[in-house]
Parts: structure tokens; C-alpha cells; sequence
């Protein structure tokens, strides 16, 4: 894999090159932001970590010229003032995941794998997920070769959840979700009762939805991890 | 003792007012008795008239004669006695009552003088008119009791004392609702200025404020924006320390653990270790301090209060914490509900962080916490609950002081997670209790605030849904 390294400090770029590449990444380091649209453009790489704290132009102008141009690249982005209108304003620019400095190494380098998850979009438009791969063209699920039965809800509920791979979601939002697609009223216990089937369903392919207690669900892309019982 | 306006307003405009009220009654007093007294006047000139040309002059000397029944008519009135006597030019009593001879009054012919005596102990009006008799000047008298006098004066004492009663007491209403009108704008405007918060720094509306407090309102709005621009300067600067300070303990941290990373010498890997923990340590301390320095009253006024939903913050804490809890093996669970206060958003973020940071910290693994928001009884509820080895009473003052930690402790923590929570909670007027949870085990940490809009807050809480209007205008006074 290939990442960009936009940060404006040379000690710590030096620093995460080094502890990237010790990940078996290749790393490209650029001192500004604004060579990063033609840079990207010439020689897209996987992803891409973009400091705020930029000299001249500053990581949200920079990442928003990348997204007006249609680019649709994972972006990490550091910041060190921890004010949350900045990760706020840097996620509706755009950016994928944000991490505040001083950070430990393995929070970013379990938030790099994360974004490489969540943006494994196939070409031929459909998701993917260890042994689940959901068409969305044909609306079918398969685990492995094996055609998987989902209602129509569960389909609905297993595609947002996937959208949202590692992150946590309420089930207000899921209700939400349900709802535009559905004339019918639903009730919060309704989507317990959905999501506990689908996650039986889910079981098998070694996937796992969490239950965050008295909130909603998790939806785990690490399926790398031991299978334990999903309760 | 310290003068109050209205009393001084009182003094100045109602003591002039009530002295002024007595002279004007008796003036008028006076003044209306005059027609009264020259119509009685004019009566008893009137009599002297019809006695004039009785009067003769003779060889002998000067003589009177009236027959009995002119006496009479002249001498007729309901209420008075009217008495006469005629006068030679000597001043000797011809004719009449001597006793009305008394008074020694030199007239011309045909001049009249009105004056007072008194006769038999009574109070009597003379008219004395000059005849002309012979070379002297003869003089009739005609006097009349003042029993009609007396009773139209004390008439028209009465009315007038009544009337002067009536017009202070209207006076004096008017004048109290006069002041009281007056200084109601001041009281509305020092009641305005009590209620605020001590650091609502938003401008007073000088528009509605009458003229003479304009330069005052205008004073404080100075102060107030002198006291904002502080405010922003100082979160500008700490904006700026925390990108300087960050940025190289990032660069140390990365490169211990690095270090740890790197192949090294058996003995080298205490010392990289503790290097480690020295780094995290450090960069914990840094985000802590920023963040006291960011909730202190000073830095944060310049940051607007706006309506914050405690759910909205619990939801936010859920997305950023499930994954930490999930890698120490912890069961967070959360029950939010709708809780509507005013305050502001990054500081509600900032302590519920504290307060599941510190679950996380001192819980142990396999700690189960569970974060909670609702209302209740006009009140705005914060929970955290978590079954770890909890904060024994003796220690639970202490651990919100600054840089308090219990001894012992492990771990990086700064010893400002509390203070910060605290500090945030008073500046809200919220209140700040650390319990043990009911189940007997643990640390129960709840914040209290008083609700935004409590007959709304009831009805959002038995609803689960909740919209608010903004409620950001500037103060009126």
C-alpha cells in the first residue's frame, strides 16, 4: 500500500515515515498542501494522511480541493488543537477519520487499516467483507459461494451497516435508515429483532456485529479475529 | 446608610408640594370671601344710604326722624341684627345706639368707610357715611352682626380645605406613580444585570434604555466587549500553544515507541519503556492542561451559549469511545435520553470524555460502564457509572482538586480529569457528586444542571423526541 504523508513538521514526518514503512508501507512525504491535487492526480496513492497544521495553504482547503475534484481517496487527517469544530468541519469536508496529536502508534496504524477497510469498494459494485460479498446490482448476498437469505429489511440494515464498517451506529440512525424506504412504521424494538437475526445469519461468515449496550450496533471489519460466540 | 433615589425624588418634590398645597388653599380662602363680604358690605351701605336724608339741619341744630315702620324695614334680616346710630358733626350720638358712637371716623360728605368693632362682645361690620348738615358733616352709622358672615366664611373654609385634601391626595398618588414609573426602567435594567451569568459577555441592548443610562449601558458594553476580545485572545493563544507544543510531543512519541520497536539490548528495554510512559505521560498532561485552560470561565465566554442536548453529546461519546472500551475489554453501555441545557457544546464533550476516560483508566478490565442522560424534575441529569474499584469516601474531595492523584495511582493520568469536570459543572451552576452505585460497587459520577426549558424538558423526556428553538438574542433591558 501506498500513503501520502502531508505534514508540515519534518521530525514527526520523519518519524511516521519510519513507523509506517515498518508496516511494510510505502511512504511519499509532501512538506505542503499545495502540490497534493496534482500530485494525487499524477500518482494516486491508497490513502492519505493530512496534517491541519499546514504553512501556506491548511489541510481543509487542501482537502477540500481534492473532494471538489471528485477524488475520492481515504483521508487520515492529524490535528493538534483537538477543538472539536475542527473534526467536525474536517469530516464535512470530507475526510474519512481524524486523529489528535500526540497520538500512540498503534491508534494510527489501527485507524490506516480501518479506512483500507471501509473503502474496499469493488469495480463492479458491490461490497465486500471477509466471506460476505453483497451485490447490489443483483440484491444478493453471498458468504463465500453460498447465497445467503436476507429479507428485505435485513438486506437494508446489512448494506447501511457495511457503509458504516467500524463504526458505531445508533439504532435511531438505523431507524431512520428503514424508514425512508418503508411507508410502514417501525419501532426501536423491531430493529433489535432484525439485527439479532441477521447477526445469527452473519455468524457463520465469521462477521461480527457488536451490540453497543442501550444504543445500537458495531459492525466489526476485522474478521481476522478469533470467531467467538456472537453473544 | 446609602441615599435611595426615590426617597431623595420623594423629599425634593413632595415636601415643596405639601407646603405649597396649605398657602394656595388659604389664598383662595381668602380670596373667595370677597365677593361674599362686598355684597354684605354693600347691604350695610345700603342701609346708610336709606338713612342719609332723614337727617336735617335746623335752626336748633341737627335733627333725625324716621317713622317706626321704615326703622323697621331697615332694620330687618333673618340672621343679623342691624343697629344705627346718626352722629352730629361733633361725633355726639343724636339718634340710634350711642354705643356706635364710639368710634371716631371723620368723613367727608357723601364718603362711606366700612369698618369692624365689636358691640356688646360681638363682632359687628359699620358702614359710616358722611351727610352734610349745616357747615359740618353729619355722619350715619349702620352696623350689623356677623352671625351670616361667620357662617359663609366657615363654609367656604370647609370647601376649601376639602378641596386642598383631595388635590394633595391626588398630587401624592400621582407623584409616587410618577417615581415609580420612572425608576421601574433603572430596576428593570440592575434585575437584568443581577440574573446574568458571570460570563455572559453578550452586549446590553442600548436601544431600549431611556437616555440618561445610555452612557452607563454604553460603559458596561465597552467593558463586556474589552472583556470578550480578552477572551479571544486568550483562546487564540492557547490555540496556538497547543499546535506549538503538540506537534513535538507527537514527534517524541512516535519515536519511543519506535524505539521499542527497533531491535535493542535486553537492558536497554526498561529504560526505552519507561521513556515511553514518560512520553504519554507528557502528552496527556499537555491535552489535560489545554483543556482546563479551555474550560476556565475567562477563555471560554468567548465561546456563545447555545441549547445543548446531553443526548446529541452522549451519542457523540458513544462513536468515539466503543472502540477504546472494545480494546480494553470493557462493556460500555449507554441510556440517553433527551436532556436540553444551555451551555456549551465543546465543554459538555470535554467532561463526559473526562468522566468515561477515567471509567476506562480505573476500572480495570472487563469494567462495565454505563453512561446516562435524562431529565427529570426540571433538572438535566449526566451520569457515569462504572463497577470498578471505586473512589473511597475519604478520597472523593480530593479527587477533583487540580493534580490530585490518589496515592499509588498507575497509569498516565494528569490529575485533571475532575478538576476539569468540576470546573465545567460550575460554571453552569450545575453540581458535581461522586457516589457509589446502588449495587454497592464502584464510582457513580453525575452532573446536574438546571434545564434548559423545564415544561418542555418534561414533555421531550416522556416523548423521546425534542426540537428547540435557538435561544440567542442579545439581552433587552
Amino acid at each position: 500500500m501506498r500513503i501520502l504523508l502531508v505534514e508540515d513538521d519534518a521530525a514527526l514526518a520523519e518519524s511516521l515515515s519510519r513507523a509506517l514503512k515498518s508496516q511494510g508501507w510505502a511512504v511519499d512525504w509532501l512538506l505542503r498542501g499545495e502540490p497534493v491535487a496534482s500530485t494525487v492526480q499524477r500518482d494516486p496513492p491508497d490513502l492519505m494522511i493530512l496534517d491541519i497544521g499546514l504553512s501556506g495553504m491548511d489541510g481543509f482547503e487542501t482537502l477540500r480541493r481534492l473532494r471538489d475534484q471528485g477524488c475520492e481517496l481515504p483521508v487520515l487527517m492529524l490535528t493538534a488543537r483537538d477543538a472539536v469544530e475542527d473534526r467536525v468541519r474536517g469530516l464535512e469536508t470530507g475526510a474519512d477519520d481524524y486523529l489528535v496529536k500526540p497520538f500512540a502508534l498503534v491508534e494510527l496504524i489501527a485507524r490506516i487499516n480501518v479506512l483500507r477497510r471501509r473503502r474496499s469498494k469493488q469495480p463492479d459494485g458491490a461490497l465486500e467483507l471477509g466471506q460476505l460479498r453483497m451485490d447490489l446490482a443483483a440484491k444478493r448476498v453471498f458468504v463465500g459461494r453460498e447465497p445467503l437469505d436476507v429479507s428485505v429489511r435485513e438486506w437494508d440494515i446489512l448494506r447501511f451497516l457495511l457503509g458504516r464498517l467500524d463504526m458505531v451506529v445508533s439504532k435511531e440512525q438505523i431507524l431512520e435508515v428503514l424508514q425512508r424506504h418503508d411507508g410502514e412504521p417501525i419501532t426501536l424494538n423491531a430493529i433489535e429483532v432484525y439485527v439479532s437475526r441477521l447477526r445469527a445469519k452473519l455468524q457463520k461468515a465469521g462477521i461480527r456485529i457488536r451490540a453497543v449496550r442501550g444504543f445500537g450496533y458495531l459492525l466489526e471489519g476485522d474478521t481476522d479475529t478469533k470467531h467467538e460466540e456472537a453473544h | 446608610m446609602r441615599s435611595s433615589l426615590r426617597t431623595t425624588l420623594l423629599c425634593w418634590l413632595g415636601v415643596p408640594l405639601l407646603l405649597l398645597l396649605p398657602v394656595t388653599a388659604f389664598v383662595q380662602y381668602r380670596l373667595a370671601l370677597i365677593p361674599a363680604a362686598e355684597v354684605l358690605d354693600h347691604e350695610i351701605g345700603n342701609v346708610t344710604l336709606a338713612l342719609a336724608p332723614h337727617v336735617h339741619t335746623t335752626e336748633r341744630g341737627v335733627a333725625f326722624d324716621i317713622n317706626p315702620d321704615v326703622d323697621a324695614t331697615l332694620r330687618s334680616d333673618e340672621m343679623d341684627s342691624i343697629l344705627y346710630a346718626v352722629l352730629d358733626p361733633a361725633g355726639n350720638a343724636i339718634a340710634g345706639e350711642r354705643v356706635l358712637a364710639d368710634e371716631k371716623v371723620t368723613l367727608q360728605p357723601g364718603e362711606v368707610r366700612m369698618y369692624d368693632t365689636r358691640v356688646s362682645n360681638f363682632r359687628v361690620r359699620v358702614a359710616a357715611r358722611g351727610v352734610a348738615c349745616g357747615k359740618g358733616v353729619c355722619q350715619v352709622r349702620a352696623a350689623e352682626t356677623s352671625v351670616n358672615r361667620s357662617q359663609i366664611e366657615t363654609r367656604v373654609l370647609g370647601t376649601t380645605l376639602a378641596a386642598m385634601m383631595v388635590l394633595a391626595a391626588i398630587a401624592m398618588i400621582g407623584l409616587l406613580s410618577a417615581i415609580h414609573g420612572g425608576l421601574k426602567r433603572l430596576t428593570k435594567l440592575s434585575d437584568q444585570l443581577a440574573t446574568r451569568s458571570l460570563d455572559d459577555l453578550r452586549p446590553l441592548d442600548a436601544s431600549a434604555v431611556p437616555r440618561e443610562m445610555s452612557s452607563i449601558v454604553d460603559a458596561m458594553n465597552r467593558l463586556f466587549e474589552r472583556l470578550r476580545s480578552a477572551s479571544v485572545a486568550q483562546q487564540a493563544f492557547l490555540a496556538d500553544a497547543a499546535h506549538q507544543l503538540r506537534t513535538p510531543l507527537a514527534t517524541l512519541r512516535t519515536e519511543t515507541e519506535l524505539a521499542i520497536l527497533e531491535p535493542h539490548s535486553a537492558d536497554m528495554h526498561p529504560l526505552l519503556v519507561r521513556l515511553q510512559e514518560a512520553a504519554a505521560r507528557a502528552a496527556r498532561l499537555s491535552s489535560q492542561l489545554l483543556a482546563l485552560a479551555r474550560s476556565d470561565p475567562s477563555a471560554a465566554a468567548a465561546v456563545a451559549m447555545e441549547p445543548v442536548n446531553l443526548k446529541d453529546v452522549g451519542s457523540e461519546a458513544a462513536r468515539e469511545w466503543v472502540p477504546a472500551a472494545i480494546a480494553a475489554d470493557a462493556d460500555i453501555g449507554f441510556e440517553l435520553s433527551d436532556a436540553t441545557i444551555v451551555g456549551r457544546q465543546f465543554q459538555m464533550r470535554e467532561a463526559l470524555n473526562n468522566l468515561i476516560h477515567n471509567a476506562l483508566e480505573y476500572g480495570g478490565r472487563g469494567v462495565r460502564i454505563t453512561v446516562r442522560t435524562f431529565a427529570r424534575d426540571g433538572e438535566a441529569v449526566l451520569e457515569v457509572e462504572d463497577n470498578g474499584p471505586g473512589i473511597p469516601e475519604a478520597e472523593r474531595d480530593k479527587v477533583v482538586q487540580r493534580f490530585y492523584r490518589p496515592a499509588g495511582s498507575r497509569g498516565n493520568g494528569s490529575g485533571l480529569g475532575l478538576a476539569i469536570v468540576r470546573d465545567i459543572a460550575a460554571s453552569k451552576d450545575a453540581t458535581l457528586a461522586i457516589e457509589t452505585p446502588p449495587a454497592g460497587r464502584g464510582t457513580l459520577v453525575r452532573l446536574v444542571f438546571p434545564l434548559a426549558d423545564p415544561v418542555r424538558g418534561a414533555a421531550d423526556a416522556s416523548t423521546e423526541q425534542g426540537t428547540r428553538d435557538p435561544a440567542s438574542t442579545p439581552a433587552h433591558v
